[in-house]
């Protein structure tokens, strides 16, 4: 193994190289760099061009300021050199540009990877699983659709449309009737077809879906709850007890009783958890990810107690489904502290909630969780807009190799050896479908890279993407390059991870 | 009640329908009413092509779509039906709304009718119906060479690679490499600074950036056929290597090219699209689908028809190329037997 990713790394190293030598001679050779001096009247004309001159060394050969550039990226790799991507023409260090870039681009990466993966994953397999039916048609309408949209106009179309209607609806949070019974008629649909079965059973889950939603929000726009929203602890009491149960049947079924019962203790622990950790969390002295963090760890070491003295023989998945449900626990009390913020934020940026240029508000004035509420209020339609055009691929694919997984033999020996059929899906025909998964999403983030530049465009971000068009329009070699560099060494470094990580998976695969 | 018998996949198809017949001389099983039908494998494919409803219908709107686009304001200089033309300005007419109504007197009351200007006005009084065409004839333009240019490309390498094998193999691989790990957006936005805003010019510019996919497929499936018995019988026999590729390989990779050949065109009008909202691509005075949402960016609180059209257009046309190559990759997929009602 360790030869064979010494020659990726080599052979990729080798790429990469020519490929950034080919990008520098396009984007030296795209334009003039000095279009806009020239152009210039003032007096300090000759003395400006002079120096861009010597900022880009624009007097020496392409394949020396190439090397140049070269020499300052080394020194991310080369301990003891300080890394150089070089400066943009106006004498900023791209460095700290792309430093300060960063962690914009990859957050809207990050998000909306995890989002289509996750939407991509269930609705693939929920429409493989029921292959034909009214659910599998319209989620392969969908994705065709989604597939077929220009991410530019769907992203367009969620600031100019999405975004005033939502902000305009906040400052009056009603849900009327009718509005009410069209979400219910959503949700009784995906229930329906969720459950298959006979017809008697499909409308049972549909009225009961269709008619708890509608009574829902009824019942939360009559107590104003869309202006002050919170879980509040009778809420992350039902989540928390309500996902145990899903975990606890997902993992071992609910006829495994150590599971269900160390699932429940879990959620339980941490209803009672939240009564401290909320408070505590909201004080301004303690907000911070770090504490989220050890609170988490702290979490995870309980329920993995908890799995243990209550596991009896079910140990193992016991102390596994404890950890997730933890987790889901934690995510639910960390919902409601966030949903508790949003009228403090509301009041700050004077109740349009969602945000649709930049990426946070210009020296905002707001506590932690504020803070947090910008970030996401701002990061919210540009990854709506990255996920939606992204969950197509994931769900045709996610359908096929399910479909694929699904007639194989060993499912069919799974079946007949008594199994039953949760079993059998999660453990034998999932598990094997969501394999080479890991290939697509590994190969998918470079077109993520690449729709982030169009969504920063259109949002407005100080991102990479940003950097990239601007860099390309005024004939800046090194911004570009600064973000190609990013890139490409992104894709190479996941697809290498990719590799491996399919061989851990799949036992086939040998190294 | 007909089934479908897979024929002799021959080099050239037979075209005749062979009816199996009972010793009787009757169609065997015609007494229950069930006819065996042989078919050859050219006929198979258009069969299930044929009946695949969502492929049918797209493929009709597309057509309609492109008809539209190059009939009503002309293309190569031949005047269109369309009486007024995408550079003329005029005179804002009701501030520049649009004249198309669909909707039923019943409902609006004010009946069917295209009028003056049945996509609006832009700011400066052009027809935007008219401009939408022009977009949307150079945005179809750029799709379809970068379709052909980059089959062309991406067949001819993947064969060499995967024929010939040894170092020319690996020569090519390497390329195909460069260009496949950068994404595609970013080589295109780079190379789109070269072609001066021409749409013809972008086209080629774009083909250099999506071929090495259909590389890789072409020479994955030339490298399992280059081992057939028909290949080495093709050999024995003194075949040239340039006969065995045209002749014999190629006719068997035919599905893997055309299902790729058309997802290339929906992926290729999207990224010009793309391409030109960022204003990397084509330039004025030439106009594109994407360069008018982008020209036009501003205008949407005011004037909503700007944004929805040149939109509606690129999501039919990708949408529509979509479910063509769904159904070709349905009918070509040896595997498939099953004809979709």
């Amino acid at each position: 193994m360790g030869v064979l990713v010494a020659r990726r790394l080599f052979i990729s190293t080798v790429t990469l190289l020519m490929s950034s030598f080919l990008v520098f001679v396009l984007v030296v050779n795209s334009g003039d760099p000095l279009a806009n001096l020239r152009n210039d009247t003032s007096p300090e004309r000759d003395t400006k061009i002079a120096r861009r001159i010597a900022i880009l060394h624009l007097d020496e050969p392409v394949p020396q300021r190439y090397l140049k550039w070269l020499r300052g990226v080394t020194g991310c790799v080369v301990p003891g050199r300080d890394c150089d991507l070089g400066t943009t023409v106006n004498d900023q260090s791209v460095t700290a540009l792309v430093s300060e870039a960063l962690g914009a681009t990859l957050r809207l990466v990050t998000a909306a990877l995890v989002l289509a993966i996750v939407l991509g994953v269930a609705a693939g397999l929920v429409s493989a699983l029921r292959q034909y039916s009214g659910f599998d048609h319209t989620v392969s309408f969908t994705a065709f659709l989604f597939f077929s949209l220009p991410l530019f106009w769907v992203a367009v179309l969620l600031k100019q449309y999405l975004a005033i209607g939502a902000n305009n609806w906040f400052a009056e949070p009603r849900i009327g009737l009718a509005s009410a019974l069209a979400v219910a008629a959503v949700t009784g649909g995906a229930a329906g077809a969720l459950v298959g079965g006979d017809r008697r059973r499909r409308w049972l889950a549909r009225v009961t879906a269709g008619g708890l939603t509608a009574t829902i929000l009824v019942q939360l726009s009559r107590e104003d709850w869309f202006r002050r929203p919170a879980l509040g602890q009778a809420g992350i009491a039902v989540l928390s007890l309500g996902s145990a149960l899903g975990i606890a049947y997902l993992s071992a079924g609910l006829g495994r009783r150590a599971v269900l019962v160390s699932c429940l203790a879990t959620a339980t622990e941490g209803c009672l958890a939240q009564v401290v950790v909320t408070p505590w969390l909201q004080d301004p002295l303690w907000a911070s990810w770090t504490n989220v963090l050890l609170l988490l760890l702290v979490a995870l070491l309980a329920a993995a107690v908890t799995g243990v003295a209550l596991g009896a023989q079910d140990r193992g998945t016991a102390v596994r489904a404890s950890m997730v449900t933890a987790a889901a626990t934690g995510a639910f009390i960390l919902i409601d502290i966030l949903l508790r913020a949003v009228p403090g934020y509301a009041a700050l940026v004077n109740g349009r909630i969602i945000a649709t240029i930049g990426s946070q508000t210009p020296e905002f004035a707001g506590g932690f969780w504020e803070q947090q509420l910008d970030i996401l209020a701002h990061l919210l339609l540009p990854t709506l807009a990255v996920t939606l055009v992204t969950f197509a691929s994931y769900s045709r694919y996610s359908r096929g190799t399910m479909l694929e997984a699904m007639s194989q033999d060993y499912v069919r020996t799974a079946r007949s050896k008594g199994l039953p059929e949760r079993v059998v899906v999660v453990r034998h025909a999932l598990r094997n479908a969501l394999i080479p998964l890991t290939t697509v999403a590994a190969m998918d983030v470079g077109a993520l890279l690449g729709g982030a530049v169009i969504t920063e465009h259109v949002f407005g971000w100080r991102g990479m993407g940003t950097l990239f068009l601007g860099g390309l329009l005024q004939v800046d070699p090194n911004p570009v390059m600064g973000f190609f560099l990013v890139t490409v060494v992104a894709v190479i470094a996941l697809n290498l991870v990719a590799d491996l990580a399919y061989a851990l998976l799949d036992p086939r695969i040998r190294l | 009640m007909t089934l479908d018998v897979p024929g002799v996949a021959e080099d050239g198809a037979r075209p005749e329908v062979r009816v199996l017949r009972g010793p009787d001389g009757a169609e065997a099983g015609a007494d229950q009413g069930l006819t065996v039908v042989a078919r050859t494998q050219r006929q198979l494919v258009a069969r299930r092509f044929l009946r695949h409803r969502a492929a049918m219908a797209a493929l009709a709107t597309l057509g309609c779509a492109v008809v539209l686009a190059f009939s009503s304001i002309g293309v190569l200089g031949l005047p269109g039906w369309w009486g007024q033309s995408y550079a003329t300005t005029a005179s804002l007419a009701d501030g520049g709304r649009m004249t198309l109504d669909l909707l039923p007197a019943a409902v609006d009351g004010n009946g069917f009718a295209i009028g003056e200007h049945p996509f609006g006005q832009d700011d400066i009084g052009r027809d935007y119906f008219a401009l939408t065409m022009r977009g949307a004839q150079r945005s179809l333009t750029i799709a379809l060479l970068v379709g052909v240019l980059s089959t062309l490309l991406g067949v001819a390498v993947g064969a060499c690679a995967g024929y010939l094998g040894g170092p020319v193999d690996n020569v090519l691989m390497r390329g195909t490499d460069l260009i496949i790990g950068v994404p595609a957006l970013l080589v295109a936005a780079v190379l789109g600074r070269y072609c001066g805003g021409g749409a013809i010019g972008l086209a080629g510019l774009l083909s250099l950036v999506v071929w090495p996919q259909l590389a890789r497929l072409v020479r994955a499936e030339f490298l399992s056929l280059r081992e057939k018995e028909f290949v080495e019988a093709a050999r024995a026999m003194g075949a040239r290597p340039g006969r065995i590729i045209v002749r014999h390989l190629l006719p068997n990779t035919a599905g893997t090219i055309i299902v790729n050949a058309t997802l290339t065109v929906s992926a290729a009008i999207l990224l010009e699209t793309a391409l030109s909202f960022v204003g990397l691509g084509v330039q004025s005075p030439d106009t594109s689908l994407g360069k008018l949402i982008n020209d036009y960016q501003e205008a949407f609180q005011v004037r909503p028809w700007l944004f929805w059209w040149p939109g509606v257009f690129i999501v039919l046309i990708a949408l529509c190329v979509n479910f063509v190559g769904d159904g070709l990759r349905d009918a070509l997929d040896p595997k498939q037997n099953k004809v979709r009602a």
